[in-house]
This record gives structure tokens, C-alpha cells and sequence, in this order.
């Protein structure tokens, strides 16, 4: 039977999680942006799970619909003590939690700010922002997986019907802590991605961002000629189901079968395409 | 249950009991045994009209209110401070799959129960204003006075068989 | 052959509650100046904003629940498009919406499919239905267990996620229109017309090729919407149904007036 097919409802949501990168080199420049790699991939973030909130937006005098439960973890710099680690990225009022439902989400943004807009966006005066940047420290990627599956886990045995968890890993480097109790990076992304609802496998995407401006190579279909850490940061990561690869060839990028969900030496305006892109669920279950 | 069949109901206790009492008149029984007459006699004439309304097949169907579905809470998780071994443990809280298994051999379900009347000679009632099919009816004749049921709709017109059912807008997002 | 009898069933997507369908529906007997019987379906964008109030507006607004039912020619449904547009985009109900609900208005907006039928001469010479389709809800004219056109011709591999349909916004709306089909066919007594949006459409179309006689039995003798619920639930579980709102209307054509009353108590 052909998986991916399902789409998003009240009770059959989606579950999106993005692992953000905070280690110490995100505060190097982006590119021209004149905003450090933390800033750009903090603003990125912000803007896709606004995207959210507006696509689950569907009319005057009615809730935003709970379409996702959504979770951003980060790793390497943390907010709440000092040191190295992995945490829920959220501030504000929803500080510390783990997935939360789109409906929680739109209600409580950290805050509101005027907010440079990234291309697509119209430009909107001010935009709730949920996460702040942050850097430092190493990149504890494995560590990342490890707490972010254990919510995907219990997500996924809650919703046997669902669309199958996205996991969308945005990073500048290497990682620095595999293996992690005892296992290898490749090792957490097999546990992570054997994670399954009844329509498919957990998805594992990965952004790559550099701070130069160089070639973009948005889903490959081939490892080669991809510069370091491209050729393992494309085993890791999930082929795009069919749904998304028509999408990204709506959105004009040239998906060949076999296209990987891995986007690398991405710009911003590109982040959040790709981003769209990958959360972007079936509309109707074909 | 509509307004008429309510005071069906209600008269018909009313009548069985006013025969039981009339009937003491006729044997002259003790008290215990009077009520108890009274009583029987109001509870079978309340059986016997259950069993005509439930026979009546001019106004048919008794409709069942379509469920709201409850939303499945997303289980509240947060942040674990201890490694749990995840990746060993077998999911358990799932429930079954909720799948009805389709009949053999049938592509379309046969849920078509006998009707008792030809469908294709029927008007099946509808509100127009919401398209909701919970109606009261109160019946003259070839003369129908139709109340919409739908909480947010409450719409009532009027209709005379042999004319066509009046312009219908079906309207599911009604905020009252 | 005078009599038009009809009537919708609809449930909204699994997992969704009533008041989330957003399909439309409407049906209005001939009118006085001469203009048949008409029916509409439409089917809102599930990522629109205020696609249950546009698909509605379109139904209701075509067969003349809203002024005056449009001319089935590409000029006329333009203006008549266009006019309700305008509707959509000043209904009152829009004042106390937030900003999330504006900037989705404002940029995002809703498209919906859209069928209308009209049906004509119906005690003349030659009656007929004529109808006009944007996009993938459909027609299907039924005699006889058989179907003896179905419009617009899609199979039931054709119903795609990008179909086309009438936006809120007037940028593409001439373009729209211009897409439009339009075709007509002769009736007989005793014919029945099921307009359907996609979802039930495509299920249609593929259970029509494995047994049609059990298809146009069971779609015509649904007279309850628990019926048509179960038998929607049945086919959903069995994967052969998508999991989307689903809307049947289904008309009869008879020379002799109806005999029962159907009511769901």
C-alpha cells in the first residue's frame, strides 16, 4: 500500500520537529544577510511555523485547526543553564515543553517584533517570533536525535493514523558527539527513522547552511560531488515521498527520483522554501 | 422524540388509566389490586402506542444526531532529563487500527436496508436553509409544517405535497 | 416530465467535525421568468481561509439564492464571478477577525471547483440538463444502473490535488473562467443527475467500472443521511475512498408526482 498518503486532521495531526543547531560557529556571518547563521536560521524558523499557523488558519470566528504538534529542540549553546546540551528551544510561555499543538502555539508566541521579512513572506510589520538565536558551544547532534526521538516515539505511538513525523535537522558543522551512548550519528538517524506510523516511516531532513556564498544543492539524488559533510549528511537523510517531491517540482527545483531531503549551502529565502516544502503534508489522502 | 409523539404518549397513559379506573366500576377489587389494574393498564395502552409509532411508515426513520468528533489530545510531553532507551521499546499505548474490514466479494457496501416503499417515488426532507435532516413535522393533509431541528438553525417552513421543496442552501457553518 | 425531486448528503473529512466541511451545495426549483430547475456543488481550498463561505457563495449564488442566477456563457459567469467575489470579501462577519485571519484574506484567500446544472424543457420537446464545470467536481447522468454521460470526462486516476477552480482574488479569475467546460444532454423520465465533489467523485468512477449495477442501486436508494454516512465510513476504511469532505446531490426526473414524504425524526 502506498505510504505518505495520509493528511492532516484534528485527529489524524501531523507532527513536526525541527532540531536546531546551536553551536558556535552559528554566530559566523550569513552570506550577505549581514545577520549571523543563528539569526537567519532562528528568523527562518519562526517564519515556517508562522507559515503553519496561517495555513491552519481557515476562517474568521474559528480556531486555528490543530493540523501539528510541533516541537523545535536545539543543540549546542542552551538558555536555561549553562553548558552544552540539548533543550526545547521555545521561550516565552510555552518554555520547556515538547510538542505543542499549532492551536497552543498560535496563541502563545514569546512576542511579537518587527522583523526583517525573508522573500516570500509579505512584509508584515510585526510577526510573532518563538524562538530566539542563540550559540555556543560544540554540536551534540546525536544527543539532539536521542531527546527529540523519545518525543516522536510516544507521538507516533499516539497517532497510528497520522502522516508520519517530520524530522527537519538544520546545522552548520560536523557533528561532534557521535557515537553518542554508545551509538553513531548514522545509528540515532536508523532509531530515529524507524519510528513508524500505519502510513510510513518518521522523515529525516537535513539543511545544511554555510556562512559563504556558494552552490546551493537542494535535493540531490546523488551524493556525488556533494563537498564535506554532504555525502553523509545525504545517507542520513529520507527520501522525499512522493507528495513533496510534486510540490518541489511545482515550486520549480528539479527532484529526480531517488531525491533525498537534504538541502545544503542553502541561502535564507531557500531555507524557507525548503522548509515549506518538507511540511508541507497532503492536502487530500491519495 | 417530537412534540406530537410525546403527547401521543402521554394521552395514551392518560386513556389506558382513566379505562382501568372506569373498569374498577365494573369489579369491585381491593385497593392494592385497584392500583395495580391502574397501573398495568396505563403501561400497556403506553406499549401499544410505542409499537404504532414505531410501525408508522409515512413518516419514517427514526434519525440518529450525526456525533461531533471529540479531538484526540496530543499527549503532553516534555523535555525528558533522563535518557530513556526509546529505540528498544515496543509502542503500546496504539490503539487498533480502526479498520473495518470491507465484505468480501462487495466493492460497494449493501448498508441499503429494505425500505418497505419505492424510494424513487419519495422526497426525502430536508431543511433548506441548512440542509439538516432532523425535522419536526406536523401533517394537515397534503399540508406539511416542517421545524428544523439543527440547534443553530431552528428554520421553519411550509410545504404542500406535489410542489417543489423550496430552494435549499446547505450550510454546515452556522453560528446561530 | 415535471418533477424534480432532489437531495444532498454531505459529511465533512474523517477526523473533522460538522461545521469544518467545506464543500457547498444547494438546489432551487424553476423560477417564474422561465429559468429550470438548478442544482451546484463546490468544493473549497482545504488551505484556503474562508473556503466553506466561498464554496457556499457560489452555490447559493447560482441557482438564485442570491439575485439573479447567472447565464450559463462564459461572459455571464464572469461578472457573475466577480460579483461574488465582492460578497465574499465584504461579508460583515469579517469585522472581528484577528490579524492571523486578515493576512491570510488578504494573501492568501480561497479558490473552490465549481459544477452548476440547469435543467431545461422539461415539458417541451426536448428536455435537457446544461452545465458548466471548473475544475474536478462532476456530473453523472444515470439511466437505467447505466451512466450515460459523465461530465466532465475525468477517470478515476485523473482527480489530481492541483485542480483548477474560482479564486476569492480577481488576479486569475478571466483565466479561470476561460477554463471552464461546458456540455448539455438529453433527458429521459425516470433519469437521475448525481453532481459530487472529488473525493465522492472519484470513488464513483472507479466503483462505476467494477459494478455499476450495485453502485447505482445503492446511490439511489440512500434516503437517510446515516445511510450515506456508513456507506461513506465503509469506503474510507477500505482505502477507496479519500479521506476529504464528501457531497452527493442526487436528482430524479419523473413525470408523476412523489408519493411518500421521507422525514428523519
Amino acid at each position: 500500500m502506498e505510504k505518505y498518503r495520509q493528511s492532516v486532521s484534528r485527529s489524524a495531526p501531523g507532527c513536526v520537529v525541527i532540531l536546531l543547531d546551536r553551536s558556535d560557529s552559528m554566530k559566523l556571518a550569513w552570506g550577505r544577510t549581514g545577520a549571523s547563521l543563528a539569526d537567519g536560521a532562528a528568523l527562518a524558523v519562526n517564519n515556517i511555523l508562522l507559515d503553519m499557523c496561517i495555513k491552519a488558519t481557515t476562517e474568521v470566528n474559528a480556531p486555528v485547526r490543530h493540523y501539528f504538534d510541533v516541537g523545535i529542540f536545539s543543540y549546542g549553546a542552551r538558555v536555561t543553564e549553562p553548558g552544552e546540551g540539548v533543550e526545547s528551544a521555545f521561550g516565552g510561555a510555552l518554555a520547556g515543553r515538547g510538542l505543542v499543538p499549532l492551536p497552543e502555539l498560535a496563541e502563545h508566541p514569546m512576542a511579537v517584533r518587527e522583523e526583517p521579512s525573508i522573500d516570500l513572506m509579505p512584509v508584515a510589520a510585526r510577526m510573532p517570533v518563538w524562538v530566539d538565536p542563540l550559540h555556543g558551544h560544540r554540536t551534540p547532534m546525536c544527543q539532539a536525535i536521542a531527546v527529540a526521538g523519545a518525543h516522536v516515539f510516544d507521538w507516533a505511538a499516539a497517532h497510528p493514523d497520522s502522516f508520519p513525523p517530520i524530522v527537519v535537522n538544520i546545522t552548520d558543522g560536523m557533528v561532534t558527539d557521535s557515537p553518542y551512548d554508545g551509538a553513531t550519528l548514522q545509528d540515532w538517524a536508523r532509531r530515529l527513522t524507524s519510528i513508524e506510523t500505519n502510513d510510513g516511516a518518521t522523515l529525516f531532513f537535513n539543511v545544511f547552511l554555510s556562512p559563504f556564498e556558494v552552490t546551493e544543492i537542494v535535493f540531490p539524488s546523488d551524493p556525488g560531488g556533494l563537498p564535506p559533510p554532504g555525502p553523509d549528511l545525504f545517507a542520513l537523510s529520507s527520501p522525499l515521498p512522493r507528495p513533496m517531491a510534486d510540490n518541489a517540482r511545482v515550486d520549480g527545483y528539479d527532484v529526480r527520483p531517488g531525491a533525498r531531503g537534504l538541502a545544503f549551502n542553502v541561502g535564507r529565502s531557500t531555507l524557507l522554501r525548503v522548509l515549506q516544502i518538507g511540511t508541507r503534508v497532503p492536502d487530500r489522502a491519495r | 422524540m417530537t412534540t406530537r409523539n410525546a403527547i401521543v404518549l402521554v394521552l395514551t397513559a392518560v386513556c389506558a388509566t382513566a379505562g382501568a379506573l372506569a373498569g374498577l366500576q365494573v369489579w369491585d377489587l381491593n385497593l392494592w389490586r385497584s392500583v395495580m389494574v391502574v397501573l398495568v393498564g396505563a403501561f400497556l395502552g403506553v406499549v401499544l402506542a410505542f409499537g404504532l409509532l414505531t410501525t408508522d411508515r409515512r413518516v419514517v426513520r427514526l434519525g440518529h444526531p450525526v456525533a461531533e468528533r471529540e479531538p484526540v489530545p496530543a499527549p503532553s510531553t516534555e523535555p525528558g532529563t533522563k535518557p530513556r532507551t526509546w529505540w528498544t521499546e515496543t509502542p503500546t499505548s496504539a490503539p487498533p487500527p480502526r479498520h473495518e474490514s470491507p465484505p468480501q466479494g462487495h466493492h460497494v457496501d449493501q448498508a441499503v436496508v429494505a425500505h418497505g416503499y419505492d424510494v424513487d417515488r419519495a422526497v426525502v426532507a430536508q431543511c433548506p436553509r441548512c440542509g439538516d435532516f432532523r425535522l419536526d413535522l406536523k401533517q394537515d393533509g397534503d399540508s406539511c409544517a416542517f421545524h428544523c431541528r439543527n440547534p443553530r438553525c431552528g428554520h421553519r417552513w411550509e410545504w404542500r405535497a406535489g410542489a417543489p421543496w423550496p430552494t435549499t442552501v446547505v450550510r454546515r457553518n452556522l453560528t446561530g | 416530465m415535471n418533477h424534480t425531486r432532489q437531495v444532498v448528503f454531505y459529511a465533512p473529512k474523517h477526523g473533522n467535525t460538522e461545521a469544518e466541511w467545506e464543500d457547498g451545495a444547494a438546489a432551487a426549483p424553476a423560477a417564474g421568468d422561465g429559468r429550470g430547475p438548478r442544482f451546484a456543488v463546490a468544493d473549497g481550498a482545504t488551505q484556503g481561509f474562508g473556503s466553506a463561505r466561498w464554496a457556499q457563495q457560489l452555490v447559493a449564488g447560482f441557482v438564485g439564492d442570491q439575485g439573479a442566477a447567472p447565464d450559463l456563457t462564459a461572459a455571464a459567469l464572469h461578472r457573475w464571478a466577480s460579483d461574488m467575489q465582492g460578497r465574499w470579501h465584504d461579508d460583515p462577519r469579517l469585522a472581528g477577525a484577528t490579524d492571523l485571519q486578515r493576512l491570510k484574506q488578504a494573501t492568501v484567500g480561497s479558490f473552490a471547483t465549481f459544477l452548476g446544472c440547469e435543467l431545461r424543457d422539461l415539458a417541451g420537446p426536448r428536455p435537457r440538463w446544461t452545465a458548466v464545470a471548473v475544475g474536478d467536481a462532476v456530473l453523472f447522468h444515470v439511466r437505467g444502473h447505466r451512466v450515460v454521460s459523465q461530465f466532465p470526462p475525468i477517470p478515476p486516476e485523473g482527480f489530481g490535488s492541483n485542480p483548477d477552480g474560482l479564486p476569492t482574488h480577481a488576479a486569475g479569475l478571466a483565466d479561470m473562467v476561460g477554463r471552464a467546460s461546458f456540455a448539455e444532454g438529453d433527458l429521459a423520465d425516470g433519469d437521475l443527475l448525481y453532481l459530487a465533489t472529488d473525493a465522492f467523485a472519484q470513488w464513483v468512477a472507479a466503483a462505476d467500472r467494477r459494478d455499476p449495477r450495485a453502485l447505482w442501486t445503492t446511490l439511489a436508494a440512500l434516503d437517510h443521511p446515516e445511510a450515506f454516512r456508513a456507506l461513506v465510513a465503509g469506503r474510507r476504511a477500505a482505502r477507496e475512498m479519500v479521506n476529504d469532505d464528501v457531497t452527493l446531490l442526487r436528482v430524479r426526473l419523473d413525470r408523476r408526482p412523489a408519493e411518500h414524504l421521507v422525514v428523519c425524526l
